[in-house]
């Protein structure tokens, strides 16, 4: 079990007023059995007339809010702090035939149908020709399912080059497939899609990775970034989570967030705002501080 | 007439050689319960009578306006390649079409039918309220997982919202068409925000008052109860605790497919018909946005599409939502009819289901049958699809995913591409039995001929229960033998037709019971929306519009005279040139008469030309916009006067060739109608803030145009000859030359012109009076402050004009009026500003809206 302080905070600034901002964001770390949110704090500055909290249909929170005073800064801050273990689906169940993961076939296992939601193509997540080939040299028939999961998330690692920059957030994965380079969400993405070409289920996880120091040097705060990583339902044994742009499956430096079919649905922060301005800046930064001893935490 | 109708309908024919069901002619060949007393009168009908209230249909939609605008979208079928939905330039709206001749049923018979839509509402209340809730039936598999989550308008920000309990199916409408046997299926449910009961009521005004002694004479039920119904159970609708709640019509706006439906409904209901726009969220809660306030929303009757209610949780960049709307539903504050969502319930992949979730749901015995649809997610459907895809319409689960289609219409590539996409995505498609249809009588050049017909039945929550309309709205195929055509495959195809639901025995009341209470008064004191900044800002430029045009056609009425009189003389310098040149400069039709525009041509298109900017066909479109958009603010007689110009511009376009004459009639029944709509405004709107409006933009545009008339015409002296013709023609433009005569008995010129035009506070037509007028207007503005700034700019106008000297401003130096043009120009201006500020003030529309997004890439690379 580690434990950690994370602190979220995003940043816009506007060339003139902003007369109204409505604000949706996911931030808040969940509660799963291998993970434990202790605290959490949201600031938004300016203060909001409105901030509304409800669980979405996958449990994550998801909160509502309302800036009703002139502002062109808009920062919104969240502090967690968060115990981490590790989960995940036994050996047995990783064993099973690749193509008896697929939800459609499993009707007798009762979190199947709702499995099902993370099988089909997704606003940020198509399916295009070319991706089920790529996906079945991992997927050879009769291929143990945690084998060859783990096998596609290597080779996505392997064929896709890190390359901060050189992809948007709306980047398809067809041109994801011929660019080969892009980030955590385009790797997470790219494997999404291959899954489901083969109608297994697959499910984006936004959440945090925290980075060690190279050897020797300090701990740079504010140098993290959220992070997203991809989970494959298991029959009988939950979800199977890797992360395919550091090639590993996930351990206790990955704080999950929130589930959902692809980015679209699990945005840390999204809004409308209403305004004249013709230019907005944003900045992130995000600061994952383990913490030397969890049971020291104060419950919140 | 009858006869032949009867012994040839139902009795099949070379394109069907299997005898059909005939609505009207039995097996036998004679007329079925239900028709008698509709027969009876139309046996009295002699030649042409029934040609005769095909036209007076026809005359009586155009009157109304009644429109219905194809969507883009709508031609492209599941096996076409998507169209980019940017591209599409928005569709002009189709007049309505409506067959004189209603299909009816009898009341036995339709009481099966009732029951069966009243049924059929309750089961998929009950499915929509778990789909959106528990999803038990998806856990149990009694619905599959894949026809739901796959499905567009299933709404994922939906789900789990516990304040949908009172506001889940409002209304629904069902497609119906009959199969061999004459029994009654359901082609498609329509769940997402039902349209049709509008156009269903006006069917009926139509119809009655064509053929008021069939109408009479049909022992027929009335539509009436229905819109109270709906009335009740919107007030209904409402949040707890709420005792006199707000309701709203939220329509798309006026290019919408069902405008007039929306526009109707709301005002056969007494409700505002409101646009995203319009409203605004706040402490939780939606709100009207007002001149100045903002008045709470109870409950909003939504006609939009629900992802594009919400740009912050459902489509992003949706202009015709309001952000936040979602969460207000979350926090149980306002109430939308139909739920967003409930478009979830029109995927056809539910029907094969629905006979065991009646059991399931109900524990009742589904009573009204659906086609026969074979789902392709399962294997065994699909295989049936495939194998008998020539006898089927495939249609997508999802509307967006295009049109459906009929397996034997398709060339053997469409085959192979639908085959395909069954295959990638099965479980988006299904395959139905393509129902017989029965036939109907159908009016068609003077004869009844059968046409194939599908029926829409509404129902409206009422209680625990619906209630449905007596009633409803049918559409007959327009060609012989199309049943196959767009009457099933297109949601609107064909021309329309009145429903009657006739009782042997006299209709004696209404059979639905409104609660006094909640049919009242609307609250007193209640703001009228002619508050709504949009709805101001329509007003305004109604009346701006139809004050340019007027002036225009004057002065193009006044430059023929002129053209007559001087038998065409165009020489340079000469009364006619100056007055052609005139109408270019004072409409912006550049390069028109300043450049080398033929005197005929031009002066049509300033009539007829709708693409060009500154005609008075533009003008007049521009009006007819302005009104479709605050179509239930306005007098029905709008609509009226509105046809009977469009049907004087088509005679002129209809003579290429006219030398005048005709452009003169034209161009007078035109000015004829624009007086008439001048006088509905002033003798049939209620004086508020939206009609201060109004006539504050005509006055504006009024002055606006004489100051720029004045200024082209008046700006130099020419031969005295001249000068005589052109002032004659300014003040016969700008309405005043017999007080001219009267007044100044021939003395004069163009100082007396200026005073008459400018200065005369008396005068209706001069600037002075405009401004008089414009001012009692804003004042009687509620949010008008005396030093708001349109007050202030008039303070300046006023002294400008009434310090004036047109003695000193007309003098000429070498043949210029300097001192004039400077004065004109500068008021001019004034004038132009004081309409901004008008703008500002009453019609500020909120900044633009923009999407707020982490657009980030993030980084995670260890």
């Amino acid at each position: 079990m580690k434990s950690y302080r994370i602190e979220h905070s995003t940043t816009y600034t506007y060339e003139a007023d902003v007369t109204a901002s409505y604000g949706q964001f996911h931030l808040r770390p969940r509660d799963l059995g291998w993970q434990r949110c202790r605290s959490h704090q949201i600031t938004v500055d300016p203060a909001p007339g409105d901030l509304f909290v409800h669980d979405d249909l996958y449990g994550n929170a998801k909160s509502y809010f309302h800036v009703t005073e002139p502002h062109r800064q808009l920062v919104v801050t969240a502090v967690s702090h968060v115990e981490v273990g590790v989960g995940g689906p036994g050996e047995e169940q990783l064993a099973v035939p690749w193509e008896q993961a697929r939800p459609a076939v499993r009707p007798e296992q009762p979190d199947a149908w709702s499995a099902t939601d993370f099988t089909f193509a997704s606003p940020y997540v198509e399916v295009p020709p070319g991706i089920e080939e790529y996906t079945r040299v991992s997927f050879t028939p009769g291929r143990p399912l945690g084998e060859a999961a783990v096998d596609l998330m290597h080779r996505v690692h392997d064929d896709f080059t890190y390359k901060f920059g050189s992809t948007s957030v709306g980047t398809t994965v067809s041109t994801l497939l011929e660019l080969r380079t892009g980030v955590c969400q385009d790797f997470s993405h790219v494997m999404l899609s291959g899954l489901r070409s083969l109608g297994l289920a697959g499910r984006y996880v936004s959440g945090y990775l925290a980075t060690r120091p190279p050897p020797g040097k300090p701990r740079l705060v504010g140098a993290d970034a959220s992070h997203a990583w991809v989970g494959c339902w298991v029959p009988g044994g939950g979800w199977l989570y890797l992360d395919p742009t550091n090639a590993k499956v996930i351990d206790e430096s990955h704080a999950t967030v929130a589930y959902g079919r692809d980015y679209g649905d699990v945005l840390p922060v999204k809004g409308v705002i209403f305004t004249e301005s013709k230019r907005s800046t944003m900045k992130v930064s995000v600061d994952m501080a383990p913490l030397e001893d969890s049971t020291a935490l104060p419950t919140s | 007439m009858l006869g032949r109708y009867l012994a040839t309908a139902g009795q099949g024919d070379v394109l069907t050689p299997e005898p059909g069901f005939d609505e009207l002619a039995g097996p036998d060949g004679t007329p079925r319960r239900g028709w008698r007393s509709l027969l009876a009168g139309l046996e009295r009908f002699v030649d042409g009578d029934l040609a005769h209230a095909q036209h007076e249909v026809a005359r009586l939609l155009e009157d109304d306006n009644v429109t219905y605008t194809p969507s883009p979208g709508a031609a492209v079928s599941v096996v076409d390649d998507p169209v980019p939905a940017v591209a599409t330039a928005l569709a002009e709206p189709r007049p309505w079409r409506l067959d004189p001749v209603p299909l009816v049923l009898d009341d036995r018979e339709w009481a099966g039918l009732e029951a069966g839509v009243v049924q059929r509402a309750e089961l998929l209340d009950a499915v929509l309220a778990d789909l959106y809730g528990p999803q038990r039936l998806l856990a149990s598999g009694d619905i599959p997982a894949a026809a739901v989550f796959d499905h567009g308008e299933y709404l994922r920000p939906v789900v789990g919202t516990e304040a949908l309990e009172r506001q889940r199916l409002f209304t629904t409408a069902a497609d119906l068409g009959r199969d061999a046997a004459g029994g009654w299926k359901v082609l498609a449910d329509r769940t997402q925000a039902p349209s049709g009961a509008g156009f269903a009521m006006q069917n009926r005004r139509v119809v009655s008052r064509v053929v008021p002694e069939l109408y009479h004479a049909a022992h027929l039920h009335r539509l009436t109860p229905f819109f109270q119904a709906m009335r009740t159970a919107l007030v209904e609708s409402a949040p707890p605790a709420v005792e006199d709640p707000r309701v709203v019509v939220l329509s798309p706006g006026p290019h919408s497919e069902t405008a007039f439906d929306q526009a109707f409904v709301a005002s056969l209901l007494g409700f505002p018909l409101v646009e995203g726009s319009d409203l605004t969220v706040r402490d939780g809660r939606v709100w009207l946005r007002g001149l100045g306030r903002l008045e709470q929303v109870d409950v909003i009757l939504r006609r939009v599409d629900a992802v594009w209610t919400d740009p912050l949780e459902l489509r992003s960049g949706s202009r015709l939502g309001t952000s936040g709307l979602l969460e207000c539903v979350r926090q149980g504050t306002v109430s939308v009819v139909n739920t967003l969502g409930s478009g979830i319930l029109e995927n056809p992949a539910l029907l094969p289901f629905l006979p065991r979730l009646s059991e399931r749901l109900l524990g009742q015995r589904l009573r009204l049958p659906s086609v026969d649809t074979w789902w392709c997610g399962d294997r065994a459907g699909r295989s049936h699809v495939r194998a008998h895809l020539d006898e089927l319409v495939v249609r997508p689960i999802s509307r967006d995913a295009g049109r459906s289609v009929l397996g034997s219409a398709l060339t053997a590539a469409q085959r192979e591409r639908l085959l395909a996409r069954i295959d990638a995505a099965p479980h988006r498609f299904v395959g139905q039995e393509v129902l017989p249809l029965s036939s109907a009588p159908t009016t068609v050049a003077e004869r009844l001929v059968p046409r194939d017909v599908v029926l829409r039945c509404f129902a409206v929550r009422s209680g625990t229960s619906y209630t449905p309309m007596l009633g409803g709205l049918a559409r007959v195929a327009d060609q012989a033998g199309d049943r196959h055509g767009p009457l099933v495959t297109a949601p609107d195809g064909g021309l329309a037709k009145d429903v009657w639901v006739v009782s042997s025995d006299p209709v004696l009341a209404t059979r639905v019971l409104v609660p006094r209470q909640a049919a009242g008064l609307p609250r007193s004191g209640a703001a009228p929306t002619g508050m709504v900044p949009r709805v101001l800002s329509d007003l305004f430029w109604f009346g701006r519009y139809a004050e340019r045009a007027e002036d225009l056609l004057r002065l193009v009425l006044a430059a023929r005279t002129v053209a007559v009189e001087t038998d065409l003389d165009t020489t340079h310098g000469r009364a006619l040139e100056v007055l052609l040149q005139a109408v270019t400069q004072v409409s912006t039709t550049y390069p028109g008469f300043l450049g080398r525009a033929e005197l005929m041509p031009e002066l049509r298109a300033m009539l007829l030309d709708r693409q060009r900017r500154g005609t008075a066909a533009q003008s007049l479109a521009s009006l007819s916009m302005a009104a479709q958009g605050v179509r239930d603010q306005l007098s029905e007689d709008v609509w009226m006067v509105m046809a009977e110009m469009d049907r004087a511009l088509a005679a002129l376009a209809a003579h290429p060739d006219d030398q005048g004459l005709q452009l003169v009639d034209t161009g007078e029944r035109v000015l004829a109608g624009l007086l008439a709509l001048a006088g509905v405004v002033s003798e049939n709107m209620v004086r508020d803030p939206g009609w201060y409006l109004l006539d504050a933009g005509r006055g504006l545009e009024r002055a606006l145009q004489v100051v720029a008339l004045l200024r082209v015409t008046l700006d130099r002296q020419r031969a005295p000859e001249t000068d005589r013709m052109v002032e004659e023609a300014v003040l016969t433009a700008s309405e005043s030359i017999l007080t001219y005569r009267r007044r100044y008995r021939g003395r004069a010129g163009v100082e007396a012109l200026v005073e008459l035009l400018v200065v005369d506070q008396h005068n209706p037509r001069s600037v002075a009076y405009q401004l008089a007028r414009v001012l009692t207007d804003l004042q009687a503005l509620p949010t008008t402050s005396p030093t708001a700034r349109p007050l202030r700019l008039l303070d300046t106008l006023v002294e400008t004009v009434r310090t004036a000297d047109p003695a000193t401003l007309v003098v000429a130096e070498g043949g210029r009026r300097r001192g004039l043009e400077r004065f004109l120009a500068d008021l001019h201006d004034q004038l132009r500003d004081l309409s901004d500020a008008v703008r500002t003030q009453y019609q500020q529309q909120p900044p633009s809206q923009q999407a707020l997004a982490d657009t980030s890439t993030w980084g995670g690379a260890t």
